[in-house]
Parts: structure tokens; C-alpha cells; sequence
């Protein structure tokens, strides 16, 4: 493991004049800020009377830290829109009723027992009563990953057990997205999160610090600047890590300590200073299929995780059904109503099954497309195109509009898969042309750009 | 199960009350009816338990009525499981019109094979070997096969095991569907398994035969198409009632001492059941107990009726003896610890740490699809989850086959050695005994030094068997008729057995009681059969030879010569001049060893001669006979001009040949014996240029039949004329001077001919080509790679064409 680099723990004798800046800054304790809005003391609430099950339940987290840049911003006031809030404020309700209906047993610090995850993420044809503000309703819970239901038990399995889960597979496979899922389920919070990239540290990891306090007051905990996985480890949840690969090996590695021991030690505030893990604490890490061997995962590590593979759909039913249901899913929350004709959707998803394949429905071959062709590649085509049409058609999909954007999604930085294209659509979709007035606007459209 | 019975039946719109009444009646009834699932540790237990808790003095059991006399060889202490119980039935005098039908020719009786097998956990053995410890009367009371092969409607049925029928209409069922989607099991084994298999040992025996009846009413009156479906069911159900009446009365025992085995899917009935005697055949009906597999029983050898996992289970029954509470569980423990100690170190790294969580990943995956023990599925699921790291299809590969093996077994039966086995059976056994050949399913290789005497009596032994087509042996190097090797003195073998074995033999039985015999007889009855296709009779002839069998040599040497004059097409005649040929060479290789080497050089003349003679009525054959004449015509060639020490006239061939162009109307036959002639060097090639300058001389209507000439000679002598810059030279003036009306009606024809030439043979042509006109190869690439986008198009049609015929032809491509 790399080393640490400790921040120095002796000040200076000769302290340097403070500057200026720190002189103005008002202390702690001092009176109110000019033209600050009056501090509102919240009122005392008295404790409510909660039966053992509510008690051990955590709830989902509310807040989540927002920045916002403009003359304009008036922090005081409560955003009331997220573009993307997170799982379990989205879903509170369907968790809600879970957790007010889950006899199964629980692991220790869960929300909802492995049984109820699933119902949660799979989906459920039976409704379940809610209690909201003295009143219960009943409601069914929603599908939110569209796969073989054995994927998702195996998942909520590692997670209870010691081991962590490594979600794997080919890119746009849903894999971040049964991740939030299934972190927002068991432990009522998904944002624990750690994106891998080149770049990623390992203080991104671990620990890092103020340093401004650092310097002025030395190493303490008021100047710990705890990671998502400090965070998690000391609240029993789930830690999520968005493509481990992508890190470099010996960055990947300070987890293995973590994963095996529950503990991350702080020498800086002394030997004996460790933090542990609680129960609950588990990590869930996603990584694609098309990264290996770029920082392939050490033996070590890879030990510490039970791999998942998630395979990339082939039904052209269910990849319908998904991309349909995810598309109106993003709509909704823009608050847009498109319609997608059922022929222009079969376009779409015969499209893209040819060229994952390079192969046509009806046999011929023609060069395969290198990129990445995933349902969610779909998705976000299918939704660009809605926006498109919504702003500068009549409302409705039509193949022009997946025509423009089917270009720039497939292309990308590979200009082979231009020529490739063009084979495609001289070679199947002009035969196809002639027969069919939607292919022959998706055609047409396409040799117009 | 009755929760379960009510939500799943309200689903599907049946009367749950009724399916609670039919059970009732039946827990009811003095008869103890017992229902089981063939080959189910879970259904051996209950029987085992019923057994000592109802005590009963008569207990009959669903297997074939008539194999009685073979109980003692079951329960036998030296007869192992796993083995089946084997009826077979040839139809001699064609009672169910099925001879032609399903066997070669109505003169061919139809055979039928039922096997039935017992497994170490089958309850029917269970039961016969408790009653055996405890004196209870035990018979068989299900109709033989004869009387069930009426109802076998179903072609895939005939034949398989009659418990693939029994699963098959348990899946089959609405109830069964239902409950599987809404449970979301993934297998008839998984449902079976966490209903019924998971506790069997400690849930209470009445609260069990309640819950089996259950699921059977309910699956009985939920199969679709039910009339039909049960058609040969209700038949069996019927004769085994009236059995029932039948011993009861013979041995005189109470309603409450009789215990009934069968079936779940009869037992809900047969109480309701009107007794009937139903008639069959007795008269060629054999039953035998034969050894059997793990692999034979399991669906990984297709076998329909579904014991996934015989040696798993085999874990399972030991627990359930041994009265370990959580069964299961002590199982899977037990399989992944066996699993881990085959794989680590091959292929994977496999610590204590990754044993215990699997173990755990098991148990809590049973726990989360609502089992209290992780059964087979959850099992599987736990290893690939600990030690795959990646995807499954390809990184768990190596993983499966270790499952595979310690999940299917590989263990083989063995049947006691007192039963009356048929004579060819034992000499068989005997024959590989005497050779210290132990018979095992693993296939296994055994290389043969002909010049060896004990080695060449092991060849003679796996010919005759090759012959006997048993199915268990395939030879892949040494002497070859077919090939044209010889002079070779080593033969590998790949020796593997399969429990069909004893059902052929005793099937063969008819031919003789000795492998040698048998082989002999068969001999003979197939040479009488063929006497008019002298190719396969000279086959005989060298299977003789590699057989060892030398008292039959001059008999069919004289067969030889009959056939010889009743035989008058070259193709077969030509052909079996080659095998001739060659028998001769192996004879030499073999140094005669008592077969008498004049009689084959005297038959080699004569059919020389017939050949000859016979080859002018080939000269128009038909279209789909074209390639197969001239590539016969051609090999009787080759083998004339390497032939030097039989002295035979090669002017009579010639001859032949002659006539064969003279009288041919086809011009493709005359461009292959023109070719045939050229290889012999009767001709020149002035001679050819001149025929082909002829035809391109000659008025339209001949000169578009040069394309078929040059076809047929380049199919012969594609080598000698490609590397012939004069041919070349010649064909490319040809088609620059003919008119392009002409050009086209023989463009298909040359076309064929270049398609059919190799790799090499079509790169000497195009470097001759460029030759001719001065360019490089090289040039030739350059044309290609600028294909324009027309021709792309043009090709991708005939490509998605070519696709939609293939598809029509072979279904999915």
C-alpha cells in the first residue's frame, strides 16, 4: 500500500502575521452577519413515539449539499426541484410502504430485509398499504431493473455477506444504476459515492484534510476531512465505487484493507486512532467489461469481491419494454409528454441490434460498429430525439429525428464507424427503404445531414 | 401447501374444493396409496417411513407386471445401483403395424426398448428391499410394454422411458406453470426440490402425502388437452387397479395391510379407479436388469424424466439414512467442498475463506427465494458468485465441468452375476475379460501393434463389436479400406460403454450366442441382402479379413462372384475393383495369415473385365450421378496406372472409355473421359485443343456446349491442364473471339469450374492468366480492393439470398 503522506504536526515558533482576509473573518461566536436573514431557531420537537421497527429503520437522507454560482442565489431558499434527485428520495413512498411491511429478518443496520430489496428493484404486482400523515393508501412498487431477478438476489446476497460486490459487464448494462438501487434499498442512502477515474486519489478514498485548519491548529479530527467511505463505515451503509478500473491498481488497492479489516487507522491522530466500520457497512463497486486490462484488478482485491455479470440485453421484447419505460421515466421528470410510435421505436431498437451485430434481420453482413451500442446509449438517443421533437417538431418521434442523432451517438471519436455507418444504411436500410415509409424517412433523413 | 394450492388455483379458475375432496378420499381409503417421484431421495424417504409406520404385508409397486422373477436380482447384495430394468419387444409378426414404419423394412421387425432405472434412492427399490429384510409380499403391477406401445402416439415417445411421459405431463400442467411464475422458480427441479425434496425427512408423514396428493390432483386436472394427454395413462391406471384386486385376493391380505407405490400422478386416482384386465402381448417380450450410469440418468444426457444431479442427490439420501436433520444443507457443504478440492489449483485459487462463503452465499440465497435449505440451483449460483470473476460463459467454463462432474457422478452399476444372463451377453463380458478390459463409460484409448498376435486377436475382438454396432468403440487411425490406407501396422481405438450395450444384445441374441457367431451370421444375412451391389459385397470381404474370420473368407468369396454377374453398374463395379485392390495389398501387408491370396488376384480380373464392359451403359448418366461416375471412372484409373504386378490389359479400359464418349450425348461425361484418357496419356494435348476447337467451330447450338466439355476435363485433370500455358492460352481466345450471346450460355458452366478448384490450383490459374496478359499478381489486389459501392450492394443481395435459401433449407442459420 502507498504510503501516507503526513501533514506536518509542528507550527512554526516564529508564527507569520495573519493576513487580512483571516482578521475580517468574523469569529464563531460573534453577532449576526450584516443584512443576514435572522437565524431561525427551529422549534423543539417533542420525540416522537416510534415502535422498535421505526426506530432501527434509517431514513432516507433528504439533504444532499447544493451549489449554485449567480448574484441571484439566495441560499435560504429550498430548492424545490432536483434534475436528478437521488433513489431513495425519488422512491420514498414505494420504501416507505416496504419498510412498514417487511416481517422478514433483517441484517443488522438494513432498512428492508434481502426479500423486500428485491421486491423494491424487481418490482411487485402486489400493492402494499402505506401510512403518510395519519392517512394509508396502498400502492404497487414500480420495476426498476429489468433483467434475470437471479442477478439481483445474488447481488442482495454479497452485500450481507463479508465479501463486497463488484458489479461487471458491458457498458449501459445498468450496472450504476442496480448499484444506486440496491444502496438506496438496504441502507437508505445511495450518495456515499467514489466516481474511479485516472485521476482518482487515494485521500479520495481514505481521508484528507483541511489543510487551513491543519496548518493553524494541527491534526485533529475538527481538520479530518472524512471520505464517502469514512461516511459510510461509520454509519453502517453502503459505499458505492462508479468504475474501480479506471483508477490505477495501487490506488485500487487501498481498499483492500478496508474491505478486509472494516478499519481505516489514522496515525496522524495517533497509533491507537482507528475508525471502524459498523455493521451494514458493505461496498458496492461497478466496472466494465471493456476496461480490463487497463488497470486490471489485483488478485488480492479481486478476492475481497463477488463478481456479478450483468449481460447485455438480447431479448428484443424486454430491450423495448426497457427503453420505452426508462425514456418516459427522464421525460416525466422534465415534465414532458412525447408520444413514440411503435414503429419508430421498432426502428430504433432494430438498429441498434444490427449494428451491435453486424448483422441484418434478414441475414446479409456488413462491418460491425466498434463503439458502444448499449440500452442505455438507446435510451439517451430516444430521449435527445424527444427533446428534439418537442422543441422543434410537432411532439412526435419521428425517424428524422433518431436519424440525426443516430450519427453522433454511434460515431463518437471513432471515424471508422462513420464508413461503417454508411455501409449499413446503403447495404440495409435503403433495401429497406422502398418497402416501408418509416425506414424510408429514417433513410432520407440520413442522406440529408 | 394448501395456501399455496388455494392462490394458485383461483389464478387458474379451478375448483380447489374438489381437488380437497379427491384428497381426502384418498387419505381415506384403507389401501395405503403411497405417491412418489421416480429417482427422488425425497420420495424414498417418505416410502422408507410409511413402510415402518403402517407395517403393511403386501406391497405393490409400479414397474413392468411380468418382471417379478427379477425382483430377487434387484435386491440381490451384489447387484450395485445404479442399473435398469430393461423390457424389450420385437414386433416378429408385425402385431402393431409399425415394421417399415419405424424399422428399414416391413421384412425388419420393429424393436422396442423400455428402460427403467434404479438408482440407490429409487423408492421402488427402497421398498423392495425393506420388504425383503421384513418378509412383505412385493410385486410389479404396471402393464408391460407391450400393452403401453399402442398409446405411444408421439414418434419422440417410442423410444424413451415411460417416466418421461409421467414429468413431461407434470410440467405440462397449468398448475405447475402458474406456480413456477409465481414463485419464480426457474425449473420443474427447483420447484420439486422446495416443495417437496427440502425437509422430506422431518416433516410429518400425513402432512407430506397430503401436500404430494395435492400438487398431483391439482397438476391432473390442470393438463391441457387432458384426454389425449393421458391417453395410455388411464390404461396402465386401470390394469393397475385390477392387480391390486387381483393380489390382495391371492394372498389374502385386509384392505389395511396393502400398500400401493406409484406414481403421484396415479395415486390420486387409482382409488376412484375401475378395475380392467387389459390384454398384451407376451410372446417376444425379454426383461433383463442391465448396468447403468450417474450420466445416463441425468438431464445432461437429455434424459427427460430429470435427476440433475444423481450424485448430489446420492448426498442427500445418505443424510436422510443417517438422520441428519438439515439434509440439504450437510449436502451442499459436502458437494462444495468436493468441487473446490477438484479445482484448486487447476485453473483456480481457491482458499478455505472462498469454501465458507459459498457456503454462506448459499444458505442465504435459498433464505431469499424462500427455501429453509439451499438446494442444487442456490448451490451453483454460490460457487460462480465466489469464484468467477468476470463473465460467467467464459470465465466459469473450466468451473462447470467440475460441477458438472461431482453434481452428475460418474458411477456404474453392476447387476449380480447369479441372474440368467443370455449366452451372447456373457461372451461378450467374457471377450473383454479375457483381455483385461475393464468397460467404462469414460471413453478410453487403446493403441494396437498388428504385428503383435495378442494385439491382432484385440483388433479381430473390436472389429466384430465395431460390426455388431454397439455403439462403443471408434477407430481413429489404422489400415483404412475406405481411405486407401495400408501398409500400416498400428491401430487406435477409443473404447467407451453405454448401458445400451446389453439391450442390443440381447436384441442380436437371434444371430448367435457368440460374438464370432453373431458377427458370422450377420455377415452372411447381409450379403444376401446386397447380392446386387458388388461394392458392398466386396466390403464384406475385407471385414472378414479384419474380423479374423477366415472359414468365412471363401464363402463370401464365392458370394463375390455371384454378385459379380448380377451386378452391371460401374459404379458399384469400379468401386469394387478398389476395395478389391486394396484387400489384395492388405493381404500382402498381412502375409496371407490362412486366406488364400489367388482366390482375390482371380476376382480382381473378373471384375476388371465387368467393369470394363459395364462402363459404355454409364455413358448418359443421370444429372445427379454426373460427378459420382466420372470421379469413379477417374479412380479406376489412377489405380490401373499404379497397378504393376497384376497383369491387366489397360487397352480393354481404354477402350471402354472410347465407347463411353462415343456413346455419351452429355458433354460433360465426354470432357472427363477425354480427361480420364489424357491422364492415362492416350491422348495428347493437340488432341484436346483439337476437340475444343471443334466445338467452338461447330454452329451455335454445339458451340455453347463447349463450357460443359471444358468442365468435365478440367474436373478430371484440373492439376496437368492449369499448368498447361497452351490450355490457358486457348480458352482465353475462345472467349474473347465468341460471340457475347455465347459467351453467357457458358458463362455458368465455366464459372463451376473455377469455383470448383483449390486454392492453390485457382492462384496457378490467375498468375497463368496474368501471365498470359502481362500483368503482376499483385495488380490483382489493387482490382479488388476498389470494389464500387454498386457491386458492394449486388453482393450484399446475393449474400442475404443465399442466407434466406440456407434458412429454408437448414431452419436457423
Amino acid at each position: 500500500m502507498a504510503k501516507k503522506k503526513a501533514p506536518a504536526k509542528k507550527i512554526p515558533v516564529k508564527k507569520p502575521p495573519p493576513k487580512k482576509v483571516l482578521q475580517k473573518k468574523p469569529p464563531v461566536k460573534s453577532a449576526p452577519a450584516k443584512k443576514a436573514v435572522p437565524k431561525k431557531v427551529p422549534p423543539k420537537k417533542s420525540p416522537d413515539k416510534k415502535t422498535p421497527l421505526q426506530k432501527n429503520a434509517i431514513k432516507p437522507e433528504l439533504k444532499s449539499p447544493e451549489i449554485s454560482l449567480g448574484k441571484d442565489y439566495d441560499p435560504t431558499k429550498k430548492i424545490k426541484k432536483k434534475i436528478r434527485p437521488s433513489v431513495e428520495v425519488l422512491h420514498r413512498i414505494e420504501l416507505m410502504a416496504l419498510i412498514q411491511n417487511d416481517n422478514y429478518p433483517k441484517p443488522p443496520n438494513w432498512q428492508l430485509s434481502p426479500k423486500m430489496i428485491e421486491l423494491f428493484i424487481t418490482g411487485s404486482r402486489e400493492k402494499f398499504p402505506v401510512k403518510k400523515n395519519g392517512t394509508t393508501k396502498k400502492i404497487s412498487i414500480s420495476t426498476k431493473f429489468y433483467g434475470d431477478k437471479n442477478i439481483v438476489q445474488k447481488a442482495i446476497v454479497t452485500l450481507a455477506s463479508e465479501r463486497a460486490l463488484m458489479l461487471i459487464g458491458e457498458p449501459g448494462t445498468a450496472k450504476s444504476w442496480l448499484s444506486e438501487h440496491l444502496a438506496a434499498a438496504s441502507c437508505g442512502r445511495s450518495t456515499y459515492l467514489i466516481q474511479g477515474t485516472a485521476g482518482t486519489t487515494e485521500d479520495q478514498i481514505r481521508y484528507s484534510w483541511n489543510y487551513a485548519l491543519l496548518v493553524s491548529e494541527g491534526p485533529s479530527l475538527k481538520s479530518l476531512v472524512p471520505s464517502p467511505t469514512i461516511n459510510a463505515m461509520r454509519s453502517g451503509r453502503i459505499l458505492r465505487f462508479e468504475e474501480l478500473t479506471r483508477c490505477p491498481q495501487e490506488i485500487q488497492d487501498s481498499m483492500i484493507s478496508i474491505l478486509s479489516e472494516k478499519v481505516i487507522p489514522i496515525p496522524e491522530l495517533g497509533s491507537k486512532y482507528l475508525i471502524y466500520g459498523i455493521p451494514g457497512f458493505n461496498v458496492i463497486a461497478t466496472a466494465n467489461d471493456r476496461d480490463r486490462g487497463v488497470n486490471e484488478m489485483s488478485a488480492a482485491l479481486k478476492r475481497r469481491f463477488n463478481f456479478i455479470y450483468i449481460p447485455v440485453i438480447k431479448d428484443k421484447a424486454l430491450e423495448k419494454e426497457i427503453v420505452v419505460n426508462c425514456t418516459n421515466d427522464l421525460l416525466s421528470r422534465i415534465g414532458f409528454k412525447v408520444q413514440i410510435p411503435e414503429d419508430t421505436l421498432d426502428l430504433l431498437i432494430t438498429v441498434f441490434q444490427e449494428l451491435r451485430t453486424g448483422q441484418s434481420t434478414t441475414g446479409g453482413r456488413f462491418q460491425q460498429i466498434s463503439g458502444v451500442m448499449s440500452t442505455s446509449e438507446e435510451i439517451s438517443l430516444l430521449f435527445d430525439s424527444a427533446i428534439y421533437a418537442k422543441f422543434f417538431g410537432t411532439e412526435n418521434i419521428e425517424p428524422k429525428h433518431i436519424a440525426m442523432q443516430v450519427k453522433d451517438s454511434i460515431v463518437k471519436d471513432d471515424k471508422e464507424n462513420l464508413s461503417k455507418l454508411r455501409e449499413y444504411f446503403e447495404l440495409v436500410v435503403r433495401s429497406r427503404a422502398s418497402n416501408s415509409k418509416t425506414w424510408n424517412q429514417f433513410y432520407t433523413a440520413y442522406k440529408l445531414l | 401447501m394448501k395456501k399455496i394450492l388455494h392462490v394458485v388455483l383461483d389464478k387458474i379458475g379451478l375448483d380447489s374444493q374438489k381437488v380437497e375432496n379427491q384428497v381426502a378420499k384418498v387419505m381415506g381409503e384403507e389401501i395405503k396409496y403411497i405417491p412418489i417421484r421416480h429417482n427422488s431421495p425425497g420420495s424414498a424417504i417418505l416410502v422408507k417411513r410409511c413402510l415402518e409406520e403402517y407395517k403393511p404385508k403386501l406391497v405393490l409397486i409400479e414397474g413392468p407386471y411380468l418382471a417379478d422373477d427379477l425382483i430377487k436380482y434387484i435386491i440381490a447384495h451384489d447387484t450395485i445401483p445404479p442399473f435398469a430394468l430393461l423390457s424389450v419387444f420385437s414386433d416378429e409378426q408385425n402385431h402393431f403395424k409399425l415394421n417399415g414404419i419405424i424399422s428399414p423394412d416391413v421384412s425388419v421387425p420393429a424393436k422396442f426398448q423400455f428402460y427403467y432405472p434404479f438408482i440407490s434412492y429409487s423408492p421402488e427399490l427402497v421398498a423392495l428391499k425393506f420388504c425383503y429384510s421384513k418378509n412383505i409380499i412385493t410385486h410389479f403391477i404396471d402393464l408391460p410394454i407391450t400393452g403401453i406401445i399402442p398409446f405411444l402416439i408421439r414418434e419422440e415417445d417410442r423410444f424413451l422411458h415411460t417416466l418421461k411421459q409421467e414429468e413431461e405431463q407434470l410440467k405440462s400442467s397449468l398448475f405447475y406453470k402458474e406456480l413456477s411464475q409465481i414463485f419464480q422458480f426457474d425449473s420443474f427441479n427447483e420447484t420439486w426440490d422446495t416443495l417437496f425434496e427440502i425437509g422430506a425427512n422431518r416433516v410429518e408423514i400425513d402432512e407430506i402425502l397430503e401436500s404430494y396428493l395435492i400438487f398431483c390432483a391439482c397438476v391432473r386436472q390442470s393438463i391441457p388437452n387432458m384426454a389425449s394427454e393421458l391417453n395410455g395413462s388411464i390404461e396402465r391406471e386401470k390394469f393397475m387397479k385390477y392387480n391390486i384386486e387381483h393380489y390382495r385376493k391371492k394372498h389374502g391380505v385386509d384392505k389395511k395391510d396393502v400398500m400401493i407405490i406409484t406414481g403421484g400422478i396415479h395415486s390420486v386416482v387409482l382409488a376412484d379407479t375401475v378395475p380392467q384386465k387389459i390384454s398384451f402381448l407376451e410372446k417376444g417380450l425379454f426383461n433383463s436388469l442391465v448396468p447403468y450410469s450417474y450420466y445416463r440418468m441425468s438431464e445432461a444426457y437429455g434424459y427427460g424424466s430429470g435427476n440433475q444431479g444423481p450424485q448430489f442427490y446420492e448426498y442427500i439420501w445418505e443424510n436422510f439414512v443417517n438422520d441428519i436433520k438439515y439434509s440439504f444443507e450437510a449436502a451442499a457443504l459436502e458437494l462444495i467442498t468436493d468441487i473446490y478440492s477438484d479445482a484448486r489449483g487447476k485453473k483456480y485459487d481457491i482458499s478455505v475463506v472462498d469454501s465458507i462463503n459459498t457456503f454462506q452465499s448459499a444458505k442465504m440465497l435459498a433464505m431469499i427465494r424462500r427455501r429453509s435449505e439451499p438446494c442444487l440451483n442456490d448451490i451453483v449460483d454460490a460457487i460462480f458468485m465466489s469464484l468467477v470473476k468476470g463473465n460467467p460463459e467464459i470465465e466459469g467454463a473450466y468451473l462447470k465441468e467440475f460441477i458438472r462432474k461431482r453434481v452428475v457422478g460418474f458411477k456404474l452399476g453392476k447387476i449380480t452375476k447369479s441372474i440368467k444372463q443370455l449366452p451372447l451377453q456373457a461372451d461378450f463380458y467374457l471377450r473383454f475379460e479375457s483381455f483385461s478390459i475393464n468397460l467404462k463409460e469414460k471413453s478410453k484409448r487403446h493403441e494396437l501393434n498388428l504385428r503383435d498376435e495378442f494385439d491382432k486377436q484385440k483388433s479381430h475382438l473390436f472389429w466384430r463389436v465395431k460390426y455388431l454396432d454397439l455403439g462403443i468403440l471408434e477407430r481413429s487411425e489404422g489400415p483404412d479400406l475406405l481411405k486407401g490406407v495400408s501398409g500400416v501396422f498400428k491401430e487406435v481405438w477409443f473404447l467407451s460403454w453405454n448401458p445400451n450395450v446389453d439391450g442390443k444384445l440381447i436384441e442380436l441374441s437371434n444371430y448367435g450366442s457368440t460374438i464370432e457367431e453373431a458377427t458370422k451370421n450377420m455377415l452372411i444375412e447381409e450379403s444376401k441382402k446386397n447380392i446386387k451391389d458388388f461394392q458392398k459385397i466386396s466390403f464384406l470381404l475385407y471385414q472378414t479379413l479384419v474380423m479374423g474370420l477366415p472359414t468365412l473368407f471363401p464363402h463370401i468369396v464365392i458370394v463375390c462372384i455371384d454378385s459379380l454377374d448380377k451386378d452391371d453398374k460401374f459404379l458399384t463395379l469400379s468401386r469394387g475393383f478398389n476395395n478389391l485392390i486394396m484387400i489384395s495389398r492388405f493381404l500382402h501387408m498381412m502375409k496371407n495369415q490362412g486366406y488364400n491370396l489367388n482366390l482375390i488376384t482371380k476376382l480382381i480380373s473378373r471384375c476388371y473385365f465387368a467393369s470394363c464392359f459395364s462402363l459404355p451403359i454409364m455413358a448418359n448418366p443421370p444429372k445427379n450421378l454426373e460427378d459420382a461416375f466420372i470421379i469413379a471412372a477417374k479412380d479406376m484409373a489412377t489405380t490401373l496406372i499404379g497397378l504393376s504386378t497384376l497383369k491387366l490389359n489397360i487397352n480393354v479400359y481404354e477402350e471402354g472409355l472410347k465407347t463411353c464418349i462415343d456413346n455419351s450425348d452429355n458433354d460433360f461425361i465426354r470432357g472427363g473421359c477425354i480427361g480420364i484418357l489424357y491422364l492415362m496419356n492416350s491422348i495428347q494435348i493437340k488432341d484436346i485443343k483439337y476437340l475444343i476447337r471443334e466445338y467452338v467451330k461447330s454452329e451455335d447450338l454445339i458451340k455453347v456446349r463447349v463450357g460443359e466439355f471444358v468442365r468435365g476435363l478440367i474436373f478430371i485433370c484440373q492439376t496437368k491442364l492449369l499448368y498447361n500455358s497452351d490450355i490457358i492460352k486457348l480458352l482465353s481466345e475462345i472467349i474473347e473471339d465468341i460471340e457475347t450471346k455465347v459467351f453467357l450460355s457458358i458463362v455458368p458452366s465455366l464459372r463451376k469450374t473455377f469455383s470448383e478448384l483449390s486454392l492453390r490450383e485457382y492462384e496457378v490459374f490467375v498468375e497463368k492468366i496474368a501471365e498470359l496478359y502481362g500483368l503482376k499478381t499483385s495488380k490483382f489486389k489493387e482490382i479488388t480492393e476498389k470494389i464500387e459501392n454498386k457491386y458492394l450492394i449486388f453482393f450484399f443481395q446475393i449474400n442475404e439470398k443465399v442466407y434466406e435459401i440456407f434458412k429454408k433449407w437448414f431452419g436457423e442459420v
